[in-house]
C-alpha cells in the first residue's frame, strides 16, 4: 500500500478498469461477507438494548449492561459449571487421547493393519451427533441398554442412570466426544509422526535406545509444535462444550447440568424470544474466546516460541 | 544405512496389538450392532437386542421406513441440500481465493482483512437468526445452501494451494485471451482438483449431517431433512406419528428401536458408501491446511 501512495487518481482508476473482471468476482463475496458476517456483527449492539422488533436494532432503547447483569445473578455459574465441567473433561481426556491413539498405532509393525485400523477410527467422526444419540441409547438406556441389562443378569437391578443422573450426563458428553473425535484428530499426530527424521531413530537405535526412550526422547519432542498448536486451538475453545450433543442427548431430567452457554444462549435468545438476552450471551462468550485464544497464543509463544500466526 | 535388528519383546508386541484391536472395534463395532438391531424383527426385541447376528432375521423395519411418507421428502431434502452447498461453497470459495491470490490487485490486503477478520468476531446465534429473518430466509429451503455458499477458513486453504500454482499458467492464459473468470474456471478448478475435493467432502458430510440449522431456522413439515426426523424419532416415543402415519398395521411399529435403527442406517449407509473413496481426499485436506498454516 504505501508504495502506492505516489500513485495519481489516474493510475489507481486504469488499474481498476485493467483488473475490472477480478472485481465483479469479487462483489458477490463481499455482499455475502457483509449480509452474512458484519450485518449480524452490527445486531450485537442488540445486547444493550432491548430489542424490540418494531422497532429494529437501532430505535430500540438503550439498557446499557442490565442483560449481563441479568446473567450474572442468575444463571451464571450454572451454565459455567456445566460448560467448564464438559469442556475441561474434553480437554482432559479428549486432547491426549489422540496423541496416545496415533503413538500407538504408529508402533505398529505391519502396515496395512496400521492403515486399516487408522481409517476405521475415522469413521464416527462423520456420523451426525443425531446418530450417535440413537446409538447410546443402545448401551445406557435405562431398562434395555446393554450396560443396565448386563447389570441385571449379574444381580444388580437397580440400574445405572447414565442418561438421567446429572453429573453422570456430563461424563457420558465427554465419554463420546471423546469416541467421535479421537481418530479423526490423531491424523494430524500421524502425519507428524510420519514427517519425524528416520535417521534421529537409527542413531538412537545404535545408541541402545529402547522404544519407550525412542518415543520419549524423539518421537514426542518432534511433534511437539504440532501438540502445542493444537493445545492452544483448544483452550481457546473451552467454552465451546457444545451445542448439537446437548440438545439432541439431553432431556428434562438433566437439564441443569447439560445446560452449556450455547444452549443456553440458542434457548433465552430464540426459544423464549428474549432477543437481547441471548445476544449478550452470544458476545460475553465470544470476546471471553477472543481473549482465550490470544491469550494462550501469546503464553505458549512466549514460553516456546511457537505461534499459531507470524 | 546402517539397520540394527533389534529384538522385540513378544509380550509386549502382542499387547500393542489387542489394545490396537479392541480400540478398533470400540469405534466400528455400534455401527455393526445397529444395523443387526435394524435387521431383526421388531416384536422379538422386547426380548432384549440381539449383539453380533439377528435373532430373527426381518427387512420389516426397513420396510416401514421406506413406506414413510416423510421418508422419502426427507431424504431427497438432504441430498438436494448437500449437493447444492458443495457445489455453492466450492465454487465462490475458490473464486475468492483465486481473487485475493492475483498479484496485481488493488486493495488486496484491505479485502484479505474484511474476510479474515470474520474468523474471530462474529454476531453469534441471535442476531444472525435475525438477519436470516429479516432476508426471508427463515422457513426457506436456501437457508440450507446460501449462508454455507462462501468459508473463509477454506479460502485460506484454498489460497495457499493457488499460491504454489505458477504465475506463467496465468500468463500464458491471458495471452490467448482468456478473461480472469475464464481462467478460475478453466484453469484454476482443473488443476486444483485435490484441493477441491477435500473441501468438497467436509463441506457435504457437514451438510448431510446437519440438523440444528433446519431444528432453528427451517423447523416445519415440508422441509424437515433425513438427520431432523431422525432428531424427532429420537426425542418423541411416538414413532408412527413421527414418521407421519403411514401403516399403522406395519407389524414393525411393536418396538420403536428398530424403526429407530432404521432410519440411522439410512442417515449413516451414504456417509459410509463414499467414505473409501473419499478418504484419502480428506486426509490430504487436514494436511493442506495444517502444513501451510
Amino acid at each position: 500500500m504505501k508504495a502506492k501512495s505516489g500513485m495519481g487518481m489516474q493510475k489507481i482508476l486504469h488499474s481498476i478498469n485493467q483488473n475490472k473482471i477480478l472485481y465483479l468476482m469479487l462483489i458477490p463475496c463481499v455482499v455475502w461477507i457483509v449480509l452474512f458476517a458484519y450485518v449480524p456483527m452490527y445486531g450485537l449492539l442488540m445486547a444493550f438494548k432491548d430489542y424490540n422488533p418494531m422497532l429494529g436494532v437501532w430505535d430500540s432503547p438503550w439498557v446499557g449492561l442490565k442483560h449481563f447483569e441479568a446473567f450474572f445473578n442468575k444463571d451464571f455459574w450454572r451454565v459455567m459449571r456445566n460448560t467448564l465441567l464438559i469442556s475441561g473433561g474434553n480437554l482432559l481426556i479428549g486432547f491426549p487421547a489422540p496423541v496416545f491413539f496415533a503413538l500407538l498405532i504408529s508402533s505398529l509393525g505391519q502396515k496395512h493393519i496400521r492403515k486399516t485400523m487408522q481409517s476405521l477410527s475415522y469413521v464416527p467422526y462423520f456420523v451426525s451427533w443425531v446418530v450417535v444419540s440413537s446409538m447410546c441409547f443402545l448401551f445406557f438406556a435405562p431398562e434395555s441398554g446393554y450396560i443396565n441389562a448386563f447389570l441385571r443378569t449379574v444381580g444388580i437391578t437397580e440400574g445405572i442412570g447414565f442418561l438421567e443422573d446429572g453429573p453422570l450426563f456430563i461424563v457420558m458428553m465427554v465419554l463420546t466426544n471423546v469416541w467421535k473425535g479421537t481418530g479423526f484428530s490423531a491424523i494430524i499426530y500421524f502425519s507428524a509422526i510420519t514427517g519425524v527424521d528416520a535417521q534421529l531413530y537409527e542413531a538412537a537405535m545404535i545408541d541402545g535406545a529402547t522404544p519407550m526412550q525412542r518415543i520419549w526422547h524423539i518421537t514426542i519432542p518432534s511433534i511437539m509444535p504440532t501438540i502445542l498448536v493444537m493445545l492452544v486451538l483448544a483452550i481457546s475453545g473451552i467454552l465451546n462444550a457444545g451445542f448439537e450433543q446437548q440438545m439432541v442427548m439431553g432431556n428434562s431430567m438433566v437439564w441443569d447440568w447439560a445446560e452449556v452457554i450455547d444452549t443456553y444462549s440458542y434457548r433465552f435468545g430464540l426459544s423464549k424470544l428474549r432477543y437481547s438476552y441471548g445476544t449478550a450471551i452470544g458476545l460475553f462468550k465470544s470476546v471471553v474466546a477472543l481473549i482465550l485464544l490470544l491469550g494462550s497464543n501469546a503464553i505458549v509463544k512466549k514460553k516456546t516460541g511457537y505461534s499459531l500466526y507470524r | 544405512m546402517a539397520y540394527v535388528a533389534e529384538k522385540k519383546n513378544p509380550l509386549i508386541v502382542f499387547f500393542k496389538y489387542a489394545v490396537a484391536v479392541i480400540l478398533t472395534l470400540l469405534f466400528v463395532f455400534p455401527f455393526y450392532n445397529m444395523l443387526v438391531i435394524s435387521l431383526n424383527d421388531s416384536a422379538d426385541l422386547v426380548n432384549g437386542y440381539p449383539f453380533f447376528f439377528p435373532r430373527v432375521f426381518s427387512l420389516k423395519n426397513y420396510e416401514a421406513v421406506f413406506q414413510s411418507p416423510l421418508l422419502g421428502r426427507a431424504f431427497l431434502l438432504s441430498i438436494a441440500r448437500t449437493v447444492l452447498s458443495t457445489i455453492l461453497c466450492l465454487f465462490f470459495t475458490g473464486m475468492l481465493a483465486y481473487v485475493l491470490t492475483r498479484r496485481n490487485l488493488l486493495g488486496k490486503r484491505f479485502f484479505n482483512m474484511l474476510f479474515i477478520a470474520t474468523m474471530y468476531v462474529g454476531g453469534g446465534l441471535v442476531p444472525t437468526y435475525i438477519q436470516y429473518r429479516d432476508l426471508g430466509l427463515v422457513n426457506n429451503f436456501l437457508v440450507f445452501v446460501i449462508p454455507s455458499a462462501l468459508s473463509v477458513y477454506y479460502m485460506i486453504v484454498m489460497k495457499s494451494y493457488f499460491a504454489g500454482i505458477p504465475d506463467s499458467l496465468e500468463d500464458a492464459a491471458k495471452i490467448d485471451g482468456c478473461n480472469d473468470f475464464s481462467i478460475y474456471v478453466r484453469i484454476y478448478i482443473p488443476v486444483s482438483i485435490p484441493v477441491f475435493a477435500a473441501i468438497g467432502v467436509y463441506t457435504a458430510v457437514g451438510s448431510w449431517n446437519s440438523w440444528w440449522d433446519n431444528y432453528i431456522f427451517a423447523n416445519t413439515q415440508d422441509l424437515t431433512t433425513l438427520q431432523l426426523l431422525l432428531v424427532r424419532m429420537i426425542k418423541e416415543a411416538d414413532v408412527v406419528t413421527t414418521m407421519g402415519g403411514g401403516s399403522m398395521t406395519n407389524p414393525a411399529f411393536a418396538n420403536p428401536m428398530g424403526v429407530r435403527m432404521a432410519t440411522t442406517m439410512v442417515a449413516t449407509v451414504p456417509i459410509l458408501l463414499v467414505y473409501p473413496f473419499f478418504q484419502r481426499y480428506f486426509i490430504s485436506g487436514m494436511t493442506i491446511g495444517a502444513v501451510k498454516e
